[in-house]
């Protein structure tokens, strides 16, 4: 046989012979690498959500209240939350603590409605075997009769779910990122964001709200009056608390600006009307609730000064509703 | 199920190899397990889509039994009636109804069918076997390999589209023989570059292009934007569609099985034969052989050329989606055709990089009709880029851009890699495999995007 040809064919089978062991490098490579980085990032526990048995520090360094409020709502610094979203995020937890004597942190995440919030509920109450106290700042979403109940922006219920649920989504860039920042975190890099939560919007903004025209509900009044309106997210909020009959709970509809209320007699309003009935009924038929209402036509909601826009308050009107809130609550104690 | 999707990487691709293996020993057993197999990644979508499929494999099957068995060609051709009209009701119905309403200025009922994903594909794998039969160019295969043959999952959805006798003779051999490693070896490859080139470029371009062409739907776009949507989108559907094929040729060679090619850079193509020759080819092939010949194609006269190409591209136009916009976009490029060939037989050669420009750019016209959610609007881009309006504002995303131009151009096709360009160096290896990690933690946020060609 000609040398040449021996040593094509010597060639050719030497390839041959390394293809197995290309294969088994990647797959080594991917596999292994895949498992490693996994298990980093469980064992970093990337949102301190208490799953890993390796403890790192205490919270995280995060920004993002949909994802930091599943560290914040288990410290046991605290045992009081308020829950909403950007209506109620002016309210400030410190505040409350010391009018209240409670250790309140905030739960709020803007944009989210009923589902999301009942969701952080859950969570809170599933690490705080004894709460002292639970605010809930309830909206327009809260009313709609619509099933399923809308969840409008993305939201991670899988952290605040089971470990099926949970384990996936560790194989995410966003998890990543939180190991890496819990790491650093622990080592010094950074330093813990506000265990409280309070994020404070108004803070170094020049805010100028100018109402214009009415924006609420403006329809012809009903004509009906037997129109029944069901509003399953309060039926969730009650069963939600069942399991907790002693804790004093306050629910807040927020002020809004006047123009954004819809007429009296139209669809909407009369659906608000008949949601806070159904609030109402909830705080009476607990041991310890209150339902303070301040959707009202009142100086507050006449002033444009106390508004950045036509359903958010100003710090000012915030002072206000923690000191009412802390009163809801004093009141509530002792019924 | 996505192919770039964690589910379908770590969990439904490992189980169907291992599974596949497992039972290679024998071909049934091993024949059955891909359709269980292919079975289930489409039913993930809509457990609903699976009778049709089915039915429509049964069906042909049948009707071309019945035909061989009687002798009698009817059968064959109401084979093809049936995938016409299914292919009809589901995909083209409504747009015949808005096409009538709009003639006629009278209200009509509409289907408002879902779409049964990868319909265009398996029809044409369907029509095209009893077409061969009627030029008894194709035997009548047992059931179980002539079902997988159309349902064989990585090509079920978006091609490439396969003929009978390129698929079925292979399910017939022992994927554990000489080369399994190489096959192994260069799936994996193959499907790492198409989930990078998914997951790392186009699904990037996809945020910019959207926002230009949802923009173009409601003002005019200026110079640079035109521009950025018209190129962003040009890399897009390249690099989306040549990320899908090469995704499935990869996973088809980890089963030991061989699909045919379908780009050759294209975007280096020098007239817009040379194009066609590059783009989507078991495509371009299907209309070929099955349309374009059949109507005389380019040795029976001018006249029958015109015809035949003008009319085997604005099928080809419509075979994309149930919509005018489609139909113009084909017959665009079927002028595109005919003029590149008169100019070829009557002028002298262009200088290489004039033909290919005159080429990019009369593709790129065509993206623009492609992508636009309606002709007036692809008029108005159209319009933009051709500097009517100006020539304000300023191209976007240039590093974005000029890496996806130098992926879709410089990266080899996957018949090249298969082929020549893949050495078993294990640093190769390495350096794959911690890309695919990167892109298997990349697709673990929320929502992943559809490839583009799940739609037709």
């Amino acid at each position: 046989m000609p040398l040449k040809s021996f040593k094509l064919i010597s060639s050719v089978a030497s390839r041959e012979r390394s293809w197995p062991y290309f294969a088994f490098v990647f797959l080594r490579t991917f596999f292994g690498g895949l498992l490693l980085v996994y298990v980093a990032v469980f064992l970093s526990d990337p949102f301190d959500s208490g799953r890993s048995p390796i403890s790192l520090t205490r919270g995280v360094f995060d920004h993002d209240a949909r994802f930091s409020n599943a560290s914040n709502a288990r410290d046991p610094a605290f045992d009081s939350a308020i829950f909403g979203n950007s209506h109620g995020q002016a309210l400030e937890p410190n505040r409350l603590s010391q009018l209240t004597g409670h250790h309140f942190l905030q739960l709020t995440v803007p944009g989210t409605g009923p589902l999301e919030q009942l969701t952080l509920l859950r969570w809170f109450l599933r690490h705080h075997k004894e709460p002292a106290s639970a605010v809930f700042v309830v909206d327009d979403w809260w009313c709609e009769s619509d099933l399923p109940i809308q969840v409008r922006y993305s939201f991670p219920f899988w952290l605040y779910d089971g470990w099926f649920e949970y384990l996936p989504r560790l194989l995410s860039p966003y998890a990543m990122d939180r190991a890496a920042r819990r790491i650093g975190l622990t080592v010094g890099l950074y330093s813990r964001s506000d265990p409280a939560n309070f994020d404070d919007y108004e803070s170094g903004k020049t805010w100028a709200f100018h109402p214009g025209n009415t924006i609420g509900d403006q329809s012809a009044p009903v004509t009906s009056p037997t129109v029944k309106f069901a509003f399953p997210a309060v039926e969730l909020l009650r069963k939600a608390l069942a399991g907790r009959p002693a804790l004093p709970v306050v629910i807040i509809m927020p002020p809004i600006y006047r123009t954004a209320i819809p007429r009296p007699g139209s669809v909407w309003n009369e659906r608000v009307n008949a949601c806070q009935v159904a609030f109402a009924n909830l705080a009476e038929e607990r041991r310890h609730g209150i339902y303070l209402d301040f959707r009202l036509d009142d100086d507050i909601t006449r002033d444009p000064n106390n508004f950045m826009d036509s359903t958010h308050y100003r710090s000012n009107v915030a002072r206000f509703l923690e000191g009412r809130i802390a009163e809801g609550l004093r009141r509530a104690a002792i019924r | 199920m996505l192919f770039q999707s964690q589910f379908f990487i770590l969990i439904f691709l490992p189980l169907a190899t291992f599974a596949y293996y497992a039972a290679s020993g024998s071909t049934s057993v091993r024949q059955t397990v891909l359709i269980a197999a292919s079975l289930f990644f489409y039913g993930w979508w809509d457990i609903r889509f699976i009778p049709l499929l089915v039915g429509q494999i049964g069906i042909t099957w049948l009707l071309a039994l019945l035909a061989a068995r009687t002798n009698k060609k009817f059968f064959l051709f109401a084979g093809i009636f049936v995938n016409l009209m299914s292919l009809g009701t589901f995909k083209y119905f409504d747009f015949i109804i808005k096409t009538l309403e709009t003639v006629s200025g009278v209200t009509l009922p509409h289907s408002n069918f879902v779409l049964p994903i990868g319909i265009s594909f398996f029809s044409f794998q369907l029509i095209s076997y009893l077409m061969d039969r009627l030029r008894n160019d194709a035997p009548i295969y047992p059931f179980r390999p002539f079902a997988l043959f159309v349902m064989f999952f990585p090509h079920l959805i978006a091609g490439p589209i396969v003929r009978h006798n390129e698929l079925i003779p292979q399910f017939a051999v022992d994927p554990r023989g000489p080369g399994l490693w190489h096959r192994i070896s260069v799936g994996l490859i193959l499907f790492t570059l198409g989930f990078a080139k998914k997951v790392l470029l186009g699904d990037v371009l996809a945020g910019t292009v959207n926002q230009v062409f949802a923009d173009a739907s409601t003002r005019a776009l200026d110079f640079g934007e035109a521009w950025t949507g018209a190129l962003g989108f040009s890399f897009q559907l390249f690099l989306d569609f040549s990320a899908y094929t090469e995704m499935a040729i990869g996973i088809a060679l980890l089963f030991g099985l061989v699909l045919p090619e379908n780009f050759r850079r294209p975007y280096l193509a020098s007239d817009l034969s040379d194009f066609w020759r590059r783009w989507h080819i078991s495509l371009s092939r299907f209309m070929r052989d099955y349309l374009y010949i059949p109507l005389g194609g380019s040795r029976a006269g001018w006249f029958r050329y015109v015809v035949a190409a003008m009319i085997t591209m604005g099928l080809c136009g419509l075979w994309h989606g149930a919509g005018w916009k489609f139909v113009v976009w084909g017959l665009w490029h079927g002028v595109g055709l005919i003029v590149c060939r008169v100019w070829q037989s009557m002028m002298r050669p262009m200088p290489g990089i004039l033909s290919w420009g005159i080429t990019m750019l009369f593709v790129l016209a065509g993206w623009v009709l492609f992508r636009s959610a309606d002709i007036g609007t692809a008029t108005s881009v159209l319009g933009s880029l051709a500097g009517l309006r100006g020539i304000g504002g300023s191209l976007q995303e240039i590093p974005l851009f000029a890496t996806a131009a130098a992926v879709s151009v410089l990266v080899p096709s996957a018949h090249e890699i298969k082929e020549s360009v893949l050495r078993p160096q294990p640093l190769v290896a390495a350096i794959a495999a911690v890309v695919a990690l990167i892109c298997i933690f990349r697709v673990g946020k929320e929502e992943l995007i559809p490839f583009i060609y799940f739609q037709f």
